[in-house]
């Protein structure tokens, strides 16, 4: 069998489905021109599979088809379950704090994160292809989500609103939930920490002919940490939550599968603020998550992919402050979101260079909250997208993908958002990507409906129905190099000249009897700019080195200073040693973060000034013995260097851990197979 | 197959129902204890902290009886010298009373050391000239506002000497704007009479 390379990575992508979802039976009857290439699922020479690991990624975010890795005309990273459980990382914020070009930063608002020097509003977090609600100040706290649900994140930097909508503008980062790997598994995880932080996790796992199902749980929880002993402040709350999920797939025939998707996340924590005034108060906030998502996907015809997928979510974050020795300032906020979709998307294979995508969303809105002028507010928006990944030549390798989406919302009307992105290999082992696109977020429901008055400050916040969308025009530029085997390389730049973003600014200043009122307004103008570079080597002895630089330049073009809280250099790094004889794996990894800006009025004078907070270095440090192959001790140090302070950059202080895992089969885990896509 | 897809979506339906109302917990005795009264210095003086939270109903204080007075119409009573809502002061005098109240505002006196009232330099509340909606209170000056924090903080080198409705002096000096719990609202003065110059 001798296929050219782009026929090579469309057949590969479907041989893939074929193997882990289908057999072989699908690929003889819809791919008679290839069928000797799915003859044995284990041929050495097949680029999917050698022996019974598959050494092909399969990612979907990039283009909300299953693609492998290495084939993907859009640059995916990929962070899977192998680095995910050596990194002893609990949350996803932890996961992602210490990856290149992640700017994770803590906040009242939780683990909040940063692309491409945008702002955590404009960052779209997805569960299995679908957009997660909940955001506090803008921002999603990606610590709700915890390492037992993840199978793998799929991170895309830059926009994404052509395929995902609003709010897709700095990156994606799509959680992959956890699929089975063995006909039956099972998995347990427990460990004690500092802050006597508990951490217990299960999963069990059923693969079979017909059904594959996989149940996970996990309870978490810390006390809280004070970098400031000066006031009785704590720095970050405790906390106590549990979680479980499920992901089941049923097939109905060898084309056609049902995907049913649900997962609940409960999180309580509590933490001591203080006003500037003098006042103390106790705080209590409940979060909860529910998201449920049932799919249907299938091949209509052998060149021909149809997937219909209802989805529903709906957080509630209660939020009680608890003035100490008086009930003046207590407050107590209740928040209800709910968001319902519904999602058709077909793909076709045509002729030999084609492969075509189009979709629709429907999507529905609803946010109750006391902060909302009218209590409440609802929004309905249906999007249409299409795309097509076009092979204009196999050797060497250049694929086009134009794509556009157009979004039709109640509040704002039509938005479209177009992107072409290229993919050109002049030689084998280099890959160079390019990318122009737009991106945009629609206002809030905050910004648009809220009302707040502080009579005690005399001002009132007020939101703006006349709001339209935050734009954004992307240009990016990439190379990845994988010279020899051991080593890969990559370089990036990118640009972002981001339109119409939404600030508060002065509508009325104060007259006879009323306050002054602020109000959201679209005049913000501003650029971020920057390269990255990453570099993997793996050496022999089972030693590994990853080491990733992100540059990030800012400038507010109203202000004319650069952006708040963006380091101009980050660093990243990872060792990892393997010595397979023990059966031990020793990671260190780290960060450097270097000095941000931040602005406020220190002086009193009306004029805010910058402040600059101290660069800092993170190093966490996890070494795992496996015992019998079935169990794994662990143990490890988080934020050695007790990098952190209470104003800037309250990370939570050095801390140790140790721990058990179990798990069956008793072999050592292999990658999972690949399956999944935007489908539940 | 059923079982497993209710068992996934069931349960954590379910659940959701499960999580408490956390809100409209109880006050202890500490909440609700109120922090207004006076309290004797010893040396003369006394500190006075006043409930002026709400937004829109003034505080009435008398300096002879060292009360609040309720107060039917505030620009014909006789019955009050000095009044607080929130962060703002007036005088029973000028646009706000018939009283005749008028204050001196001396910047850079020890508080402790004044024994006497000064000879001159009285001014009492005018009709707004800044158009900003407010009066100019005579003793509207009494803090330093934080922009960055809206920490309202009183100048303590700030002594105002008024002379009462009744034709007594009067040393005050504003010492804070927060009771101890933090609460704004509650003005905070320790005030203590001088002699007639």
């Amino acid at each position: 069998m001798v296929a050219r390379p782009g026929h090579r990575f469309v057949r590969s992508r479907i041989e893939n489905e074929f193997h882990f979802q289908y057999g072989l039976l699908l690929a003889l009857l819809a791919w008679p021109a290839v069928a000797h290439a799915g003859d044995e699922p284990d041929e050495p020479d097949d680029p999917a599979l050698v022996g019974d690991e598959p050494i092909l990624e399969i990612v979907v975010t990039a283009t909300r088809t299953e693609t492998p890795l290495g084939d993907s005309p859009v640059a995916v990273e990929v962070i899977d379950r192998d680095e995910i459980e050596a990194s002893g990382a609990q949350t996803l914020d932890e996961l992602l704090e210490e990856h290149p070009g992640m700017d994770v930063s803590r906040s009242f608002a939780g683990s909040t994160i940063r692309m491409q020097g945008l702002d955590p509003q404009q960052v779209l977090v997805l569960v299995d292809g679908q957009r997660v609600i909940g955001r506090k100040a803008g921002a999603v706290d990606l610590s709700r989500y915890p390492v037992e649900w993840i199978e793998r994140v799929e991170i895309v930097k830059g926009p994404s609103s052509v395929l995902y909508g609003s709010d897709a503008m700095g990156g994606v980062i799509n959680i992959i939930t956890r699929r089975p790997t063995a006909p039956l598994s099972a998995e347990l995880y427990g460990s004690y920490g500092t802050l006597a932080a508990v951490d217990l996790a299960a999963g069990v796992g059923v693969r079979r002919e017909r059904v594959s199902t996989m149940f996970t749980g996990g309870f978490h929880r810390a006390d809280a940490y004070d970098l400031d002993p000066r006031d009785v402040a704590t720095s970050g709350s405790a906390y106590s939550g549990f979680d479980v999920g499920n992901r089941t797939e049923l097939r109905l025939s060898p084309d056609w599968r049902v995907i049913g998707r649900g997962g609940y996340l409960f999180r309580d924590s509590r933490g001591i603020d203080t006003s500037d005034g003098g006042a103390v108060f106790d705080r209590r906030n409940l979060t909860e998550e529910g998201q449920v998502a049932l799919g249907l996907d299938g091949w209509p015809t052998g060149r021909s992919r149809l997937q219909v997928t209802g989805y529903a979510t709906w957080y509630r974050d209660q939020y009680d402050s608890d003035q100490r020795d008086s009930s003046a300032l207590d407050t107590y906020e209740d928040t209800r979101e709910r968001l319902a979709q519904l999602a058709v998307q077909y793909d076709r294979y045509l002729g030999e260079s084609h492969l075509v995508t189009v979709g629709t969303e429907g999507l529905n809105e609803w946010m109750l909250s006391d902060r909302l002028e009218a209590g409440s507010g609802e929004r309905w928006r249906l999007a249409l997208f299409a795309q097509d990944e076009w092979d204009l030549s196999d050797a060497p390798r250049l694929t086009l993908l134009p794509g556009a989406r157009l979004d039709l919302d109640t509040q704002f009307g039509v938005h479209p958002t177009p992107k072409l992105s290229a993919r050109f290999d002049p030689v084998e082992r280099l890959v160079i990507r390019a990318s122009y696109g737009w991106g945009y977020r629609a206002p809030s429901f905050k910004e648009l409906l809220l009302y707040f008055e502080n009579p005690g400050a005399g001002y009132v916040v007020a939101g703006n129905l006349e709001l339209v969308p935050e734009t954004s025009r992307n240009a990016s530029l990439g190379v990845e190099w994988e010279p020899t085997d051991w080593l890969w390389l990559s370089l990036g730049a990118f640009r972002n000249d981001l339109d119409n973003l939404i600030t508060t600014g002065t509508l009325e200043e104060a007259e006879a009897g009323s306050p002054t009122r602020y109000g959201y307004v679209n005049v913000a103008d501003a650029y971020t700019q920057g390269g990255e570079a990453a570099l993997a080597l793996g050496l022999p002895a089972g030693i590994g080195v990853d080491l990733g630089y992100a540059l990030t330049d800012t400038r507010d073009l109203v202000e004319d200073r650069p952006l708040e809280g963006r380091a101009l250099h980050r660093g990243t790094f990872r060792l990892t040693w393997r010595y397979e004889p023990w059966g031990t794996l020793a990671v260190l990894r780290g960060s450097l973060v270097g000095s941000r800006p931040y602005y406020l009025d220190v002086d009193g004078d009306g004029v805010e000034d910058r402040s600059d907070a101290e660069p800092y270095a993170t190093l966490d440090a996890r070494i795992s013995k496996e015992l019998w192959g079935a169990v794994s001790l662990f143990a490890g140090a988080d934020n050695l260097l007790d990098a952190g302070d209470a104003e800037w950059t309250p990370l939570p202080p050095r801390s140790f851990y140790a721990g058990l895992t179990g798990r069956y089969p008793w072999e050592v885990r292999r990658h999972g197979a690949p399956e999944g896509g935007t489908e539940p | 197959m059923t079982r497993i897809l209710l068992l996934a979506f069931g349960v954590p339906a379910l659940l959701v129902a499960c999580a408490p109302d956390i809100g409209g917990h109880d006050d202890t005795a500490a909440d609700t204890a109120a922090p207004e009264g006076n309290v004797d210095e010893g040396d003369g003086t006394t500190t006075t902290v006043l409930d002026a939270t709400d937004y829109e109903t003034w505080v009435y204080f008398e300096l002879e009886s060292a009360s609040t007075v309720s107060v039917g119409d505030p620009e014909s009573s006789q019955g009050w010298d000095l009044a607080f809502q929130r962060y703002l002061p007036k005088l029973n005098g000028g646009v706000s009373g018939s009283g005749g109240v008028e204050v001196a505002v001396l910047e850079g006196d020890d508080f402790d050391a004044i024994t006497t009232a000064p000879d001159d330099g009285y001014v009492t509340d005018e009709p707004d000239a800044d158009e900003d909606g407010v009066p100019e209170y005579a003793m509207a000056g009494w803090y330093d506002y934080d922009e960055a924090t809206h920490v309202l903080s009183s100048k303590d080198d700030l002594v105002y000497v008024l002379r009462s409705v009744e034709g007594g002096f009067f040393k005050v000096r504003i010492e804070s704007y927060y009771d101890d719990a933090g609460t704004p609202g509650f003005m905070t003065f320790r005030w203590g009479a001088v002699a007639s110059p």
